[in-house]
């Protein structure tokens, strides 16, 4: 059984500098086309203001600047998680933390299948109301899921670079279980997060 | 030999990220039989479980319903209905009627689920009976082996014996199946409360605990996940398809159980 990353290799164009604006949680995942390269491989942007500007080296995605100062909540376990996001749910429509009702749902529904699937509980942190940020570090790397009414996106960083991103919720194939059932491997049979996307492809 | 049904069960998954939770338990058990449930109970969390879960139970024709509806399954089990007094193993005599109102679910289920997006689809069937000790547990197991097959067993503890065999969907190719058996020697324990008697001065009214021995079989089929929700009308198709399974692996144990 292939690892999660393994199964997902980021297919990007080489060569470009772009920068790109910060995405609100509205734009975010929408499946883009690079510019002036009629070849290159949509890619699904990952949905958040984490990461404010892009800049492609080498086929990477790196962040030119992180804006992850965002207090992260932590969470220590799958109950305090499941207790934050009722409270981000719960709390008032112009607070700062609110997210919607929707969003609240799906993300307790893949909270669930992370703790069904007995993956470490992860931390969370929002945005906005359109999306919450789950996330893992292991010292090297962040892996972020980010989810949406309807949607999942995850990418992968470390300190340096974007690694890999991709939407695992295409209406016609989601993936989530697929990457959920990888993810379970990864953290039984090697570090969290050691991926190199080039190896794979290898 | 008699293997009464010990339980079963319905699991409908919904697709991850594609749409809205399962409704509550309260809900579902409206619209799928029809009445309110004897009991209900619901929580944001609890002791084992720390996400949003609700349960509404009630009782049919000698059986016990349960619908259970949690954020990745909703469970429809069928059980027998406990006894008040006594410590033996209870178990669904009608075996009929269960098939009757497992069927009838597969008829009301999509208008139940009304927008949730299913991905996976399961049944399950548990049979089983007390034996006196484990090599009766075993030799019991030994005449319900698969077509006939030998299982060489004296008075070893603790038997388990599980395959799968996987299929495609006739239906849909793309889509596999999974039949799994399994035989096993459980050891049940039965707990009594004896709380309708008033305790003595100085007595215990500590649970009565009585330990069974009872050979089991169990039956598991379920569709892989899909990648894309089911299309109208095929979750009732794929449950049908997978109940009806229930019958040759019955018979591939020799074993009859009415209405199957």
């Amino acid at each position: 059984v292939s690892t999660f990353k393994a199964a997902y290799i980021l297919v990007s164009p080489t060569g470009v500098s772009l920068t790109q604006p910060p995405l609100s949680p509205q734009q975010g995942g929408e499946a883009l086309g690079w510019p002036g390269h009629a070849n290159s491989t949509p890619i699904s942007l990952f949905p958040a203001t984490a990461f404010s500007t892009f800049e492609f080296s080498g086929g990477r995605v790196a962040p030119v600047h992180a804006t992850t100062s965002e207090p992260s909540i932590q969470s220590g376990g799958y109950r305090q998680l499941s207790e934050t996001l009722d409270d981000l749910s719960s709390s008032s429509d112009d607070d700062e933390w609110h997210i919607d009702i929707d969003v609240y749902n799906t993300s307790i529904q893949v909270a669930a299948a992370l703790c069904d699937k007995n993956i470490p509980a992860p931390h969370v942190f929002c945005h906005g109301p359109k999306s919450v940020v789950f996330d893992w570090h292991d010292g090297n790397h962040n892996l972020y899921l980010t989810i949406g009414k309807c949607r999942l996106w995850v990418a992968v960083s470390s300190a340096s670079e974007i690694t890999t991103r991709l939407e695992l919720t295409d209406p016609m194939r989601n993936v989530a279980v697929d990457f959920l059932q990888g993810l379970q491997q990864s953290f039984v049979n090697r570090p969290l997060l050691s991926y190199d996307p080039q190896d794979a492809a290898a | 030999m008699d293997w009464p049904v010990q339980a079963a069960r319905i699991t409908l998954f919904p697709l991850l990220a594609s749409g809205p939770s399962p409704r509550s338990a309260l809900d579902l058990y409206r619209a799928i039989w029809g009445k309110d449930p004897d009991s209900f109970q619901g929580s944001q969390g609890g002791v084992g479980n720390p996400f949003p879960a609700s349960m509404a139970q009630g009782v049919e024709g000698g059986i016990a319903r349960i619908c259970q509806s949690q954020p990745i399954r909703t469970d429809l089990t069928f059980g027998p209905v406990g006894t008040a007094f006594g410590a033996d193993l209870v178990t669904i005599a009608d075996t009929s009627n269960l098939h009757t109102q497992m069927r009838k679910v597969f008829d009301v289920v999509d208008s139940a689920f009304q927008g949730t997006p299913i991905s996976r689809a399961a049944v399950y069937l548990q049979i089983g009976q007390e034996a006196p000790d484990f090599r009766e547990a075993n030799r019991r197991l030994a005449s319900a082996a698969w077509r006939g097959r030998q299982l060489e067993l004296g008075d070893e503890e603790d038997f388990i014996l599980q395959f799968n065999r996987p299929r495609q969907d006739t239906s849909d190719t793309t889509v596999k199946l999974n039949f799994i058996t399994k035989w096993s020697v459980e050891r049940v324990q039965l707990l009594t409360f004896l709380s309708q008697f008033p305790a003595a001065a100085g007595t215990s009214q500590a649970p009565l605990v009585v330990e069974k021995i009872v050979p089991t079989i169990a039956f598991d089929n379920s569709n892989v996940a899909l990648q894309k929700p089911f299309d109208p009308g095929a979750v009732p198709r794929m449950l049908s398809t997978l109940f009806n399974e229930f019958a040759l692996q019955l018979k591939a144990c020799n074993i009859a159980l009415k209405g199957f």
